[in-house]
């Protein structure tokens, strides 16, 4: 089976979401320290949703709140398996690296 | 006045600009017939065609402040500041993008928005607000290009697929 590919930011939202919490899509924002934008996010967790590495639900909100509710995100258990695939990846490729020169 | 009310209110919806557009055409129409009452009461008579001419200049003076009030009207109504921020670029990408697109990146995107802009108003931060508007924007126009490349790429695939099999 061929390893899939995902991008930095993707992997930036699976390793956000590896704890197994939910979080909504501007908490990712605050807490990957400018390597996601507001503007990207929902683009790449819709990627994300598609390749079915993470699930998403509307939050629930109190009757008298009204307005667009927040989306919850969640990581897949696929998507657990291919981001720990990707961090074993990086570690064998960068272990297995000769210094220049060396 | 509860006739007048009743007729107006017949065919435009009542508003302080068109009442005071009907005050100001009400105040010239007793000015100008007071005039012409005294101007009769000298002595010289009127002809038909001045009573017919300031008929006809009387309520065409009172259509064209009509106008003017429901044209104010209209453009208060669009820059009303009760509208939420988001509320045109939502309903531009529901033209754009498919039901499942705008449910899964556009409409959580001016739930932050709208989110962090109340926030900020909350604690009084207008020009804070302000600049998160801005902010949003661009992200939000940013976001419509990326999906538009996004769904143009997978569509591409999708007829690769088909024709590699």
């Amino acid at each position: 089976m061929v390893l899939p590919t995902i991008t930095r930011k993707e992997s930036v939202i699976l390793e956000l979401l590896s704890g197994g919490q939910e979080k909504y899509g501007l908490e990712m924002v605050e807490a990957s320290g400018g390597e996601l934008k507001r503007g990207t996010v929902y683009v790449t967790l819709q990627r994300l949703e598609d390749k079915q590495f993470v699930s998403s639900r509307q939050e629930a909100r109190p009757a008298p709140e009204v307005g667009i509710p927040r989306r919850l995100y969640q990581i897949t258990s696929l998507g657990e398996r291919v981001f720990a695939a990707r961090q074993a990846a990086d570690a064998a490729f960068s272990g297995s690296l000769i210094p220049v020169g060396g | 006045m509860k006739w007048l009310r009743a007729f107006f209110s017949h065919q435009f919806e009542l508003s302080i600009n068109r009442l005071g557009a009907f005050a100001v055409a009400l105040v010239v129409t007793v000015a100008t017939a007071t005039a012409l009452t005294v101007r009769h009461a000298t002595g010289r008579p009127m002809s038909l065609t001045t009573i017919l001419t300031v008929i006809l200049l009387l309520i065409g003076m009172l259509w064209g402040l009509l106008q003017v009030a429901a044209y104010i009207d209209i453009v208060q109504s669009k820059k009303s500041p009760h509208r939420p921020p988001g509320s045109r670029l939502i309903s531009f990408a529901d033209f754009l993008f498919s039901k499942k697109i705008n449910e899964q990146v556009f409409l959580p995107l001016v739930a932050d928005w709208r989110t962090e802009y109340f926030e900020a108003l909350k604690q009084g931060r207008t020009i804070k607000a302000r600049w998160i508007s801005i902010r949003y924007t661009h992200s939000f126009l940013l976001a419509m290009g990326i999906s538009k490349v996004y769904s143009a790429f997978k569509g591409l695939l999708t007829l690769g697929r088909a024709a590699g099999k």
